[in-house]
């Protein structure tokens, strides 16, 4: 759906992006990740058609976004950081407005109401949209991009500045779209990707840093190994445990092939463990096979969170942060 | 033409849904109502001094008081159209949907030409007053109001290029202003200072007091068409090619 090849953008000497080379199958949400000043929206914005690139190319939907822009632009829906909006005009009006000049002639009425259900704006239509909360205008925004049914939405940090319960219900509604649109939405938030993405490109000072599926990247960045906590119930083995939970973690997990164990702690009844397995194989399995075997109950068995966000800091360094 | 036809709708109601666009009539209306009320109470008290002008050909011809009104309120038309959506960063959003430069110009452009008639509709009640007290020459009224729009024509069409190198509607007034008054007035005015005569025919060309006064008195002059048509068609070029030069930087 997306090609690029060598894209680079200069304003002035200072170079944002330089030579860019990655590609985005059809049909899946990519997350585009990187530090605040990675140059995620100047990529984004060559994208859309607004920006030329200074060299190199890019392509949507097989169309050069430069010699063919037009066309290009037709099967975009284009959704900037911040979402700018006409705040005088009302929400239903701005649709019609929006659909109109994306070329939509008959059914726009259809299409316009198509594009406030998906995005759950339907309940505001008639009012102005200076007066919406920024959850609603970025919905707003999202209807935008939805109403000419583009098979291509490019997203600009969609979540930002959006309170906790209105990011979960974004990151839904880019789930269900997920299944009709190709999705790339660029964010500096690691769990986002984690939470809705498919796939990851990773940019940093301007250049491609990892791409890929969200798995091979994690897997290639981690040597092909990932953490996995086990928490235990040592039941009637409890004193032992209690005593010394390191050494009793250590007789348990050294007789399984593939796994290393990184800590053990205790806390209160139960023992977390944290032990780093090859990718691939059933080293897990066969680690859950022998704690039943030695009468040690099983509550939980789950991936370490934010193993993406350590993928992240070790390409980004420490400006990760900022 | 159907997406400059959307883009004009929404010039409209970003328009006349600004109270700036309500203060700029009123503002109008009053400078030109007491413009007016000068020509009336001049011609009834001294019928020698205006000869055979009547109020309404003072009122649309070459005096400082008409000029004045075309300098401040035609920059006031078109600040807005291209400076607002940068500031508010629409820009962005308009230039991401399929849309060409020359559509979005051109909707803008009759939107702020719009406008700009907007701002003149009113004065048409002026000739039914002046007709209660004696006869109107209803051509020379029609001519006066076409050449409004002819000039106007080319204020905006600078307006436009003006917003659109603009990055504020402040700095737009103050380059469509500095334009129409530096440019256009200016160059006419060489017809007075120049003797030769092909020089003073070439100033006289372009000189904005004549083409008022015989526009004033009903003499539509195919060359004035030309002149403000041209002046039109080359700022709209300009602003095409502003827009795509912008967004290159």
């Amino acid at each position: 759906m997306i090609e690029t090849h060598l894209l680079t953008r200069r304003f002035g000497s200072r170079t944002a992006v330089e030579a860019l080379t990655f590609s985005i199958p059809k049909g899946s949400i990519v997350g585009f990740l990187g530090p605040n000043g990675a140059g995620k929206s100047t990529t984004l914005k060559m994208l859309a058609g607004f920006l030329p690139p200074t060299s190199g190319t890019a392509h949507v939907g097989g169309l050069d976004v430069v010699t063919d822009s037009l066309a290009a632009r037709r099967l975009i829906g284009y959704m900037p950081e911040s979402v700018p909006l006409h705040p005088e005009m009302r929400v239903r009006e701005y649709l019609r407005f929006r659909a109109e000049i994306k070329g939509i002639t008959r059914k726009r009425d259809a299409a316009v109401d198509r594009a406030l259900e998906l995005a759950d704006v339907t309940d505001v239509a008639p009012r102005l949209i200076g007066e919406l909360s920024k959850g609603y205008k970025q919905r707003v925004g999202l209807a935008d991009a939805l109403v000419a049914r583009p098979p291509l939405l490019i997203l600009d940090e969609p979540t930002e500045g959006l309170d906790p319960n209105q990011i979960l219900r974004f990151r839904d509604m880019l789930k269900r779209l997920g299944a009709e649109h190709t999705i790339f939405l660029s964010t500096h938030i690691m769990q986002e990707v984690e939470a809705v993405c498919e796939r990851v490109v990773i940019i940093h000072k301007g250049h491609i840093a990892a791409s890929g599926p969200l798995e091979e990247v994690r897997a290639k960045m981690t040597g092909g190994e990932r953490d996995v906590v086990v928490r235990l119930h040592p039941r009637e083995h409890h004193a032992a445990w209690k005593e010394d939970p390191a050494a009793a973690a250590k007789a348990l997990v050294d007789g399984v092939e593939g796994l290393t164990l990184r800590s053990a702690t205790a806390d209160g009844e139960l023992v977390s463990l944290v032990v780093r397995s090859v990718e691939k194989g059933d080293a897990v399995e066969d680690l859950v096979a022998r704690c039943v075997g030695a009468g040690l109950g099983v509550r939980a068995v789950s991936p370490q969170a934010g193993s993406l966000e350590r993928v992240f800091h070790a390409l980004t360094g420490a400006e990760g942060d900022a | 033409m159907r997406t400059a036809w959307a883009i004009y709708k929404r010039e409209l109601i970003g328009t006349f849904c600004s109270p700036l666009a309500y203060v700029v009539m009123v503002a109008f209306l009053v400078f030109n109502g007491v413009v007016f009320w000068f020509f009336m109470s001049m011609t009834a008290d001294n019928p020698a001094l205006t000869g055979s002008r009547s109020p309404l050909q003072m009122f649309f011809g070459s005096t400082i008081l008409s000029v004045l009104t075309l300098l401040v309120f035609s920059p006031a038309t078109t600040m807005r159209t291209f400076a607002e959506e940068r500031r508010s960063r629409t820009f962005e959003t308009l230039f991401t949907a399929p849309v060409t430069d020359v559509e979005v110009v051109a909707g803008k452009y009759f939107g702020s030409m719009t406008f700009y008639a907007a701002l003149w509709a009113p004065t048409l009640l002026y000739a039914l007053v002046v007709k209660r007290y004696g006869p109107v020459d209803w051509g020379a009224l029609a001519s006066g109001y076409a050449g409004m729009l002819l000039i106007g024509s080319a204020f905006v069409a600078l307006g436009v290029l003006m917003s659109a190198i603009a990055r504020s509607q402040v700095v737009a007034y103050m380059l469509t202003f500095m334009a129409i008054g530096g440019v256009m007035f200016a160059l006419g005015l060489g017809s007075y200072v120049f003797q030769e005569e092909s020089t003073r025919q070439f100033f006289s060309y372009v000189n904005l007091w004549e083409h008022m006064e015989h526009f004033s008195v009903g003499l539509i002059d195919s060359r004035a068409l030309v002149y403000y048509g041209s002046v039109s068609l080359c700022s709209l070029a300009l602003a095409t090619r502003t827009l795509s030069v912008r967004r290159e930087s």
